[in-house]
């Protein structure tokens, strides 16, 4: 590039420049707005109703883990209803005995039920209290 | 200060407030519609091209990372959709046949421009622009009008930045002809 061409490129670019500072935008037709609006809410209309899960992938985990400690529970308290199905199924008790198993999970059951009342109605509302905190966090996230 | 706001609509949007899109249209159409008007050379094709724009801009908004602004993200979208109108129309761009400026003349046009009145100086430009290849003209009032680097230019259109600077010094070659050629005119002739 010599130096007179250099100086024609420059020399246009300024002056494009100072044009453009008198450059407006095109006065816009009245019915773009309304008319691509109204495919949008047409289009948003035809559409599934979709929504997000109130319960997240992780919040499963801890909703799972909840369940399963209270299946646990359950469990433990009455476990010798599982060894008399056993027995009724096979009819034998030489297979599988459960009896001990049992008897195992009731004492524990027992001691469960030994505690105090108050420390199951802390535990349920303690528990409560954070599934409300988080269901109005999300509510609010969104 | 737009971005922000764009970005405030786009999670409105996302949330299921469909009517923020609105917003959107009102700040970008004016802008949406002269790049439009570049392209096609045409108001009442422009006008189809920014409405077809902005509802593919609303079918594609979930895939708006906001990487870029917003509106480079539109005037890309805007781009498509014109040069896509523009090839199934097979218009043909009107060519100059103007003799190419000489280097000595160079400080005619300028200062023929100097003289002219702002409202002159807007119809010329308006007129240069219309002569320019539909792509040319795009990218011409992007960097000159909205100030937008090399790299912006090349996110809004999809093209490489090489290929956008050749654009540019030739439309600013062609301009700069034009220019010439329309100041050869009485002033008063161009309304």
């Amino acid at each position: 590039m010599n130096k007179e061409h250099k100086h024609q490129v420059k020399f246009d670019d300024s002056t494009l420049k100072a044009l453009f500072k008198n450059f407006t935008e095109e006065e816009v037709p009245p019915g773009i707005k309304s008319r691509a609006m109204s495919r949008i809410l047409n289009d948003w209309t035809e559409q599934a109703i979709g929504y997000s899960p109130l319960i997240s992938k992780t919040n499963r985990w801890w909703l799972l883990g909840i369940c399963a400690v209270l299946l646990t529970v359950t469990f433990l308290v009455d476990a010798t209803v599982l060894s008399s199905y056993w027995q009724q199924i096979t009819g034998s008790t030489t297979l599988a005995n459960l009896s001990s198993l049992s008897q195992g999970f009731a004492s524990i059951g027992d001691s469960f039920g030994k505690l105090p009342p108050i420390l199951y109605f802390t535990a349920l509302g303690l528990l409560a209290l954070l599934g409300i905190d988080r269901f109005l966090n999300r509510l609010a996230n969104n | 200060m737009n971005n922000a706001n764009d970005i405030k609509n786009i999670k409105e949007i996302r949330a299921g407030d469909v009517s923020a899109f609105a917003q959107l249209i009102d700040r970008h159409q004016p802008m949406a519609f002269t790049l439009a008007n570049s392209i096609v050379k045409n108001r009442e094709e422009a006008e189809e091209v920014t409405q077809d724009a902005f509802f593919k801009a609303y079918k594609a908004l979930s895939s708006f990372k906001g990487n870029a602004e917003f509106s480079t993200w539109l005037y890309r979208i805007v781009y498509n959709t014109a040069i896509s109108k523009l090839r199934s129309h097979k218009v043909k761009s009107i060519s100059l046949d103007v003799e190419e400026a000489k280097t000595n003349k160079d400080l005619v046009v300028s200062d023929d421009l100097k003289r002219l009145e702002q409202q002159e100086r807007k119809i010329i430009l308006k007129k240069a622009l219309k002569q320019l290849k539909e792509d040319d003209a795009f990218i011409v009032i992007l960097y000159y009008y909205k100030e937008q680097s090399i790299e912006e230019i090349a996110d809004a259109t999809g093209l490489g930045k090489s290929n956008i600077k050749v654009k540019l010094h030739r439309a600013r070659k062609q301009m700069h002809d034009t220019l010439k050629r329309l100041l050869e005119i009485e002033p008063s002739s161009l309304f």
